[in-house]
């Protein structure tokens, strides 16, 4: 399905929550249409879109890519992503993406502090939603951040 | 901040105990809550001593592990005390939350317990450091909670494990 609105969607995996803008998702589809391989690169496997093997990763809490493919569940997303410059395609894996608008509801972002954040940080902002801590980010800097675990492959196929 | 309260030739304080062996001392007034088993949330890809944050009073305030700081196991999150500091006059309150190895004690201190800071202090913690004394026979560090809080101390830190790891490879 494509997504075409800029309101951000709200994306849970490892007991945490990422809010990432819909204008930058590419599509969601069920985690079963992942082709899993075993790769040095740090993704579980690919997914296709546009006739593109996009690299799929599954993160853990911390954001790293978790390289050995763990049994995906059948009620799993997979969700695929662009920067901005287009330039570079992924996806990862999750278990519940909330399609809702949530821009209206959340009503005090906070920024991230400077001494908190770590080299190429990829959270920038945090809100309160539903009684959980959503961590905003961008699908730049995601990629960056993953980019980090990955070295000899780049993420675009 | 507000100076340490005055008691004749003593000053109150609170002694918090950063880490197993690293003890801070603060003013009474900068300490603003004492919390038991806070609820505390990660933030992923933050520095690793301030990588989780509290909800208290409506906001989201990090929450410091200084044993992760000093190269220590990290420590649960049993005992957090939420500091107050300004980085400058007339700026409004910031808060921040520090994890503790045991709970907060009070304590009093006089100018005939500073002492000089001994060869085995910690050299990350030299950049903070305001002054130094003696509790008890433990080593007790007054440090600048507003330049704790600070992106230059976070650089530091940064450039610090950058020049370890790489003296680390050349070695290898």
């Amino acid at each position: 399905m494509q997504l075409v609105d800029s309101t951000y969607s709200l994306i849970e995996f490892a007991d945490i929550c990422i809010a990432v803008k819909q204008s930058e998702m590419l599509t969601i589809d069920q985690a079963s249409s992942v082709e899993l391989v075993t790769s040095s690169q740090g993704n579980v496997g690919y997914f296709l879109f546009d006739r593109n093997r996009i690299p799929t990763y599954q993160l853990s809490q911390h954001l790293k890519p978790i390289p050995l493919p763990s049994e995906l569940k059948r009620d799993d997303y997979c969700i695929g992503f662009k920067t901005d410059d287009e330039e570079n395609y992924f996806s990862i894996i999750c278990s519940k993406i909330d399609k809702a608008e949530i821009s209206k509801a959340i009503s005090k972002i906070q920024e991230v502090p400077t001494f908190m954040r770590g080299e190429n940080s990829a959270i920038t902002s945090l809100c309160q939603y539903d009684e959980k801590l959503v961590l905003l980010t961008t699908a730049n800097l995601l990629h960056r951040f993953i980019s980090r675990y990955q070295t000899k492959e780049k993420l675009h196929a | 901040m507000p100076e340490l309260e005055q008691q004749s030739e003593t000053t109150s304080a609170w002694l918090l105990a950063v880490s197993q062996s690293f003890n801070i001392a603060v003013a009474q007034v900068v300490v603003a809550e004492y919390i038991l088993e806070p609820e505390i949330k990660l933030v992923p890809g933050s520095i690793d001593y301030c990588n989780q944050v509290l909800s208290w009073r409506g906001n989201f305030i990090p929450v410091m592990d200084l044993s992760v700081l000093l190269g220590d196991e990290p420590l649960d999150s049993k005992n957090i005390a939420v500091i107050a500091y300004q980085e400058y006059e007339g700026q409004s309150i910031q808060y921040a939350a520090i994890k503790l190895y045991t709970g907060v004690e009070q304590i009093e201190v006089s100018d005939e317990s500073m002492c000089e800071v001994p060869d085995e202090f910690p050299e990350i913690m030299i950049p903070l450091l305001d002054s130094i004394f003696m509790h008890q026979d433990k080593i007790v560090s007054v440090i600048n909670l507003a330049d704790l809080c600070n992106e230059g101390y976070r650089d530091y830190i940064l450039a610090l494990r950058h020049y370890q790891n790489d003296n680390i490879e050349n070695a290898a």
